[in-house]
């Protein structure tokens, strides 16, 4: 059956758009071109840690999340996130054990340390025993990100979503 | 490569089928009295010309209207969503329009789309659906719409009250 998902499952196609009417799968996703007339908008704000979060937004293409409750969707998010991190030639970042769950961090690297063209964030594993998500048990969140991406911010904006995982990129600012 | 292999499948899709345009699918809906279909003019702000200066006016000329469509799920009807719900989603998920948002959990899914350039679009939608409700599509229409402009205007437009006006004037239309 598995395998059988896995043939069919074409090459390069986008596991998000895929399931985007599924009922067992919740996602959200802000397009470049979302992003672009936001950063038309040029909201103003007094508040320094608003406008540090604001430059970090103007500084994503595109932002992609995706959760599901269903162990066959997981499945094939997981199959998808594999060929993914081959085909475009992502590092692992670091790998992290978070309250049970297994976090994964990928990205495309760039000369600069800080800053990554991609980051994609794979949580799995999730025990619903230690983490509280409400009447919701997610197998899997897959979160995507592309841009020019400074990795000593994104921790913010990950920690917002209070996913699991987030301490952990949080610490990398202070290395 | 990429642009490339998009290029490709809209041709294929252009080429073999030709999804009704949501212009189409509105006037066609309006007939339907499973549908109600409302089409509201800037006018209806009730804002004097007078009112505004140049920037503000030339912000909100660059809106129209606002067109909505709504199918409210009955039990008489239950069995015509599904089939409207999939005409709907082929023509937004279609090359006229660029997604901005998608919001999709359970039962419900909500879209935000755009068409014409991100600077002056033309028109901008919006597609919200419950699988237990209906669903709602309703269109922001106008010509190049100034959508930097858009906290400009909606000041002025709050300073002239013309909230106020729209909520009387839409009351009155129901």
């Amino acid at each position: 059956m598995v395998a059988l998902i896995t043939a069919s499952f074409s090459w390069g196609q986008d596991v998000f758009e895929k399931y985007e009417y599924d009922d067992s799968v919740s996602y959200f996703s802000i397009s470049p071109k979302m992003f672009q007339m936001l950063a038309k908008l040029s909201i103003e704000t007094n508040d320094p840690e608003a406008d540090k979060f604001i430059k970090l937004v103007e500084e994503i293409e595109s932002f992609k999340v995706i959760t599901t409750e269903s162990k066959d969707v997981a499945q094939e998010i997981q199959t998808w996130v594999d060929k993914h991190i081959k085909t475009q030639n992502l590092d692992e970042l670091m790998r992290v054990r978070d309250k049970g769950a297994h976090v994964n961090f990928y990205v495309k690297s760039t000369k600069n340390d800080d800053r990554v063209k991609k980051l994609l964030m794979f949580v799995t594993d999730i025990n619903e025993g230690q983490i509280d998500l409400g009447d919701r048990k997610p197998e899997t969140v897959l979160l995507y990100l592309s841009g020019d991406i400074d990795l000593t911010q994104i921790s913010k904006l990950v920690n917002e979503m209070n996913l699991p995982g987030s301490q952990q990129l949080g610490k990398l600012n202070k290395k | 490569m990429k642009k490339l292999l998009i290029f490709a499948v809209v041709v294929a899709f252009t080429g073999c089928s030709k999804t009704q345009s949501i212009q189409e699918y509105y006037v066609a809906k309006s007939e339907d009295p499973n549908f109600l279909v409302i089409d509201i003019p800037t006018s209806i702000l009730g804002i004097n010309n007078e009112v505004l200066n140049d920037e503000e006016q030339a912000a909100l000329d660059s809106f129209q209207k606002l067109n909505v469509l709504m199918f409210r799920k009955t039990a008489a009807n239950a069995e015509q969503f599904p089939e409207e719900l999939k005409i709907v989603r082929e023509i937004v998920d279609g090359e006229q329009f660029d997604p901005l948002m998608v919001v999709s959990d359970r039962q419900f899914s909500g879209k935000l789309l755009l068409e014409g350039s991100v600077e002056r679009p033309d028109e901008i939608v919006f597609f919200g659906s419950a699988t237990n409700e209906g669903f709602l599509l309703a269109r922001l229409i106008g010509s190049k719409m100034q959508v930097e402009k858009a906290v400009v205007l909606a000041k002025a437009l709050e300073r002239e009250g013309a909230l106020d006006n729209a909520v009387e004037a839409i009351g009155q239309m129901l």
